[in-house]
């Protein structure tokens, strides 16, 4: 004769029994990868002697508010304005021939470079009439037209955005 | 003539398609990249969203609207196309900010982030703008939550709202500013006519709509406090990189989310319907279910159980260590000591008494594999057919009709035969509730398609307020009215009298026997007007295909089989076999109900409806197992509580059945168990017939093991170990391998996967059913010798040695009679929201939020009759018991019939303290559905049972679809299509 029952008799481990069944496990799990172990145990060394753990510790216990923080600083006008910067010059460098610009660098680099040389010797005056005897030089004459068109190409989008 | 396939050039390329396909469904099949936000195939195209324009011999035009024509020119990648998709698609972004890295959506699968990513969209043209305030976040529902400012409006979940679950819920207010989601018109989730299906959530392309589940639980940084995690989002919109940049950064994290959440396949275990699934698992934690097209039977369609009805695994109330009577009191006990218990007492009870003292339960939500070896454990161990399992109780008077009339004890077609019936009959069934992705199926055809329904219930259900013809006959009457319909459709000719002649035995015999079932006869039976039956029969001989769906209103009375077989015989009448679009579908309530029998978990049938009394297949299970098998068939549930009540079965070994609360009379059945010598129970929970055993094994659900089920269409399904077992617990193939070991047989199972190559080698109907052949969701449905997928049955011979059907000579079978003093007829299954008794279902905060506690039915006129409102407490004393439970007054019941749903896990509400002990006369199924009783009232009225939030107090909103023309009629809507260019594109 079988009553229909409800009580369930937990089999209550003590502490001492799930330390131990705790331990077991993880004594096979230590066996099963030993090497790594090791391994671990040395890397946490180094950390712990150059105080990077420490470090690392408080950032972690300190997490929520640094979190805070971080974003409440990254959510600054100037910081993502910054930001949008950085991105919109990366873009420009992105879309640019990376040859030409290399070019152009170099050109104005070699320029200025002769531009110092120049000034160190030259150390006359220029008069109107130098600047439009200038003009007339060849190689003024091709800088002033790259500037002239890039100008120019500005202007056009400007009023294109206007 | 029309050509079989059309060449239409593509990107320059020239590819064969069928006519009638889309352009998208071509792109699509070909694996071309293309936009598509909208588009979800089994929805089909909606056309609210633009993004899939292409250039069509020189017309934008929407690919997933526009069929193929032969010579056709697509260009997809047309500047214009291109300008076209790249505005829809900014005008889908203008609504929905993505923050995919901190988005619980971000799981690789979003639609809207891959089609962006995909279009490599820079920059948003339109800039994102809040559609409303942040607190009208809909979180009112249990398990999902809609957000209206990440919403893009493309209506997917309206359309699987209104044509595909067809619950007819959600729809769009297209007229409004800002275009949105709304339930019921205008309510909150929760106080909507929802039934939490799960469809919406399902089909969204982006987050708007999410599993709660889901929430903070799936990305890295989800599940940040909100003072972190909203200026963050704040941050990604201030600094607008370009979104090349933020997709790289979320794909990274979506990479790691891979690492962490484990999708699972799995197949689902609340009906008989059999969807599969992916289950979405982080440590034990179920993030969600995730619905897949590849699915065979439900592609992406799931209902409440399926798609939310999970916590029961990871409940606080799963039996984790074995359980050993002491006193009073189980005691913990480890696997040793519980094993050799078992087998030290059911080895010692059948050394003494014999193998016969002992009987076996097997279990409908366990697998093939271990109804397999529980059968074995019978008939191999311990040398005894006593092996039965729960389809006892409602599923085999459908087996026995079919059995006797076309040969094979299943559902004679597919899911996609229901589908495409020119008219479905639903007999005491109400798939709506209790096989909802069914259902679904049939309301999208019906709504759709012009499907025609017929139900024949004695409740007003929904699949009766949706019928073209509902028919309420008395109960126990149907066998009657179909049986008039069938003799009136011969004497009209419209019988199929070729199909008779060539392939039916007994039509002259069966004719004789239909002569006294006229039209005047059943209407004095049934009460079912005559000129509802002519109906009947009109619809039938004017239908394309008749499917008819039946349950428990027939199945579980005295004439059960005999009203199945009428069934049968209806079909067999008009040439409803053997075609598509067509037959018949008794619906099997468990997961597995249909595997359990496939696997010999009968009395009288070995593995594969091979009979015990087939010396062949006896001699060869004898050989495999080296035992002798009696040829006599052993007994069923029923009479095995009989010998336990003359002494004779002394023990019982029961696996995964409540049967203390589901075998009728269940005061008589505690009273029997409570007398057994030795008890085992195997299961999840301390269920009711649990707490009678002398040893609980703790077994592991679905999820925490591998095997196969066979669902109501035959199919076979693989399933997937997607959890560890909970505490001790263990597969239930496991357990039962190890006492057969203690009791001496040579069992070996590494797997569930070397049990299912045995049974393939036993088992013709199993042969092809290897596990590689099963792999991911790949399934096969048995129905032939050979053992080859055979969807639909009988399509050149039916299962008897001659190869004919045979009309089964049956007449009507008279329900119990009660003394006058029962004047209530108290009918009785199961509602959507629960599974079963409960066991399962209750251990979900959401379900039972929704449906908290069982109550009964009362229609308007006995309430009124005897002075009740809804809320009241009532007693209901039948012959064999009685039970205390709140009233709901509801019209879908009528005059003195009440119904009381299954879901009582307590004996105070369980509708089996009324049922009594008269059961089917072929198969011994309980005739549950013929109880009557008589009410006492204890309080005339009280808190009403049924929440105010359950769906069943709301008004549904029908519409047509998404309504799309209603988008393309606002003032600011610009079209992207050219469809009135005037290009011809017909031919």
């Amino acid at each position: 004769m079988a009553k229909p029952i409800t009580a369930i008799q937990k089999r209550q481990m003590t502490e001492e029994e799930r330390r131990a069944e705790a331990l077991a496990k993880l004594k096979v799990a230590v066996g099963d990868s030993e090497e790594a172990v090791r391994e671990l145990l040395e890397f946490i060394e180094q950390l712990h002697e150059s105080g990077l753990l420490e470090a690392a510790n408080a950032l972690l216990k300190a997490r929520e508010d640094v979190a805070k923080i971080v974003v409440g600083q990254l959510n600054q006008k100037s910081v993502t304005t910054m930001i949008n910067h950085a991105f919109a010059i990366a873009g420009l460098a992105a879309s640019l021939d990376p040859e030409k610009t290399a070019k152009l660098l170099e050109h104005m680099a070699a320029g200025v470079i002769e531009a110092y040389e120049q000034t160190a010797i030259e150390t006359k005056k220029v008069g109107v009439f130098d600047l439009l005897k200038a003009l007339n030089d060849p190689d003024t004459n091709r800088a002033i037209r790259f500037f002239l068109s890039a100008l120019k190409a500005i202007g056009q989008r400007l009023g294109q955005n206007s | 003539m029309e050509a079989q396939t059309v060449t239409v050039t593509i990107n320059g390329h020239a590819y064969r398609a069928k006519p009638g396909m889309t352009i998208l469904e071509v792109v699509n099949k070909h694996s071309i990249p293309h936009p598509q936000v909208c588009y979800t195939p089994e929805l089909g195209a909606i056309q609210t969203c633009d993004t899939c324009i292409a250039e069509v011999n020189g017309t934008l035009l929407r690919a997933c609207a526009t069929p193929v024509e032969d010579g056709m020119v697509v260009e997809l990648n047309s500047p214009r196309a291109k300008a076209a998709q790249k505005e829809a698609m900014d005008r889908l972004l203008e609504n929905h900010l993505l923050y995919c890295t901190v988005c619980d959506n971000n799981n690789g699968n979003c639609k809207l982030h891959n089609t962006a990513e995909m279009m490599q969209i820079e920059h948003q043209t339109y800039p994102y703008r809040p559609k409303v305030d942040p607190s009208e976040v809909d979180m009112s529902h249990p398990f999902y939550r809609y957000d209206p400012n990440q919403c893009i409006a493309c209506g997917q979940c309206v359309e699987a709202c209104q044509n595909l679950q067809v619950n007819e819920t959600l729809s769009i207010d297209w007229e409004a500013e800002r275009p949105r989601v709304v339930w019921d018109g205008g309510v909150p989730i929760n106080e909507s006519s929802c039934v939490s299906c799960g469809h919406c959530v399902t089909v969204c392309p982006c987050n708007a709509l999410m599993e709660k589940s889901m929430l903070g639980e799936a990305g890295f940084l989800t599940g940040l406090d909100k003072d972190v995690l909203n200026p963050m989002i704040d941050f990604v919109k201030e600094v607008e990189p370009n979104y090349t940049s933020i997709f790289a950064i979320s794909e990274i994290e979506a990479a790691m989310r891979e690492q962490r959440i484990k999708k699972t396949k799995t197949v689902c275990t609340f009906c008989g319907v059999g969807c599969s699934f992916e289950v979405w698992t982080k440590g034990r934690k179920i993030l969600k279910v995730q619905p897949v097209s590849e699915a065979p039977v439900n592609a992406i369609s799931t209902c409440v159980k399926g798609k939310f009805g999970w916590d029961f695994v990871n409940s606080e109330e799963r039996l984790t260590k074995p359980l050993i009577r002491k006193g009073d009191v189980f005691v913990e006990s480890t696997w040793e000591e519980a094993l050799d218990l078992v087998a030290e007492k059911l080895g010692a009870i059948k050394r003494q008494y014999g193998g016969n003292a002992i009987g076996f339960i097997s279990s409908s939500k366990i697998s093939n594999e271990e109804n397999y070896l529980m059968q074995k454990l019978a008939r191999q161990v311990f040398e005894t057919n006593n092996v039965d399992n729960c389809s006892r109780y409602c599923q085999s008077p459908a087996t026995d009709g079919l059995f006797r009339t076309v040969g094979m004890g299943g559902d004679s077609g597919t899911i996609h035969d229901i589908a495409s019936a020119g008219l479905v009959i639903i007999i005491g069934a109400n798939p709506a509730e209790g096989h909802p992705v069914i259902a679904t199926r049939v309301k999208r055809a019906h709504k759709l398609f012009g499907q025609k329904l017929i139900v024949a219930d004695l409740r007003r259900n929904e699949m009766a307020e949706r019928a073209d013809l509902f028919i309420r006959p008395k109960q126990g009457t149907d066998q009657v009215w179909l049986m008039a319909v069938t003799k009136y459709i011969i004497d009209q000719g419209w019988h199929d009298e070729a199909f008779i002649r060539e392939r039916v035995h007994f039509f002259e015999e069966f004719k004789q026997l239909l002569e006294k079932y006229t039209l005047d006869y059943a209407e004095q039976i049934t009460g079912v007007a005559k000129a509802d039956l002519i109906r009947i029969a009109e619809m039938i001989h004017e239908a394309d295909g008749t499917c008819v769906l039946w349950g428990m209103g027939v199945t579980q009375n005295t004439g059960g089989s005999d009203t199945s077989a009428a069934i049968s015989n209806l079909l067999l009448a008009t040439g409803n076999y053997g075609r598509p679009g067509a037959g018949a579908f008794p619906l099997r309530g468990h997961n597995n109900v249909q595997g359990a029998c496939d696997m010999g978990s009968l009395p009288a049938w070995l593995p594969g409806y091979q009979h015990v009394t087939d010396d062949a297949a006896r001699a060869k299970f004898e050989k495999a197992y080296g035992v002798r098998i009696d040829a006599k068939p052993g007994l069923d549930n029923i009479q095995m509580l009989e010998a336990a009540e003359r002494g004779e079965l002394k023990a019982m070994y029961i696996v995964g059945e409540d049967m203390a609360l589901v075998d009728c009379n269940a005061n008589h059945v505690q009273e029997t168990l409570a007398k057994l010598d030795f008890v085992v129970v195997q299961d999840i929970f301390l269920s009711k017939t649990a707490q009678f055993a002398d040893v609980i094994l703790p077994a592991a659900p679905s999820l925490e093991k591998e095997g196969t089920f066979t669902n109501t269409e035959r199919r076979i399904q693989r399933f997937y170990q997607a959890l560890e077992p909970l505490g001790d617990s263990k597969p239930d193939w496991w357990i039962i391998q190890e006492i057969a070991k203690r009791l001496g047989a040579d069992w070996n199972y590494a797997d569930p996967k070397e049990i299912m190559d045995e049974i393939a080698s036993l088992a013709p109907l199993y042969s092809q059913a290897h596990y590689d052949r099963l792999e991911g969701w790949n399934s096969l449905c048995w129905g032939s010798h050979d053992g080859a997928d055979t969807p639909l049955l009988y399509k050149e011979r039916f299962n008897f040695p001659d190869g004919k059907a045979r009309f089964a000579l049956a007449d009507w079978v008279e329900p119990v009679q009660y003394p006058e003093e029962y004047d209530l007829l108290v009918n009785n299954g199961r509602l959507l929201e629960h599974f079963h008794e409960g066991n399962l279902t209750y251990k979900s905060k959401g379900i039972e939020h929704k449906f908290p506690e069982v109550f009964v039915e009362v229609s308007p006129e006995l309430a009124k009759e005897r002075g009740i409102e809804d809320g009241a407490l009532v007693r209901l004393i039948s012959p064999y018991g009685r039970v205390k439970v709140r009233v709901l007054v509801t019209d879908r019941v009528r005059g003195n019939e009440l119904f009381l749903p299954m879901h009582s896990t307590a004996n105070e509400s369980a509708i089996n303290m009324l049922t009594g002990p008269q059961t089917d006369h072929r198969t011994n199924t309980p005739a549950y559905k013929q109880a009557r009783v008589r009410m006492e009232v204890i309080e005339r009225s009280g808190k009403t049972p049924l929440p105010r939030t359950n769906p069943r107090f709301k008004k549904r909103h029908p519409q047509n679809g998404v309504e799309v023309e209603r988008k393309w009629r606002r003032s600011d809507y610009v079209p992207l299509t050219e469809e009135n260019k005037g290009v011809t594109i017909g031919g």
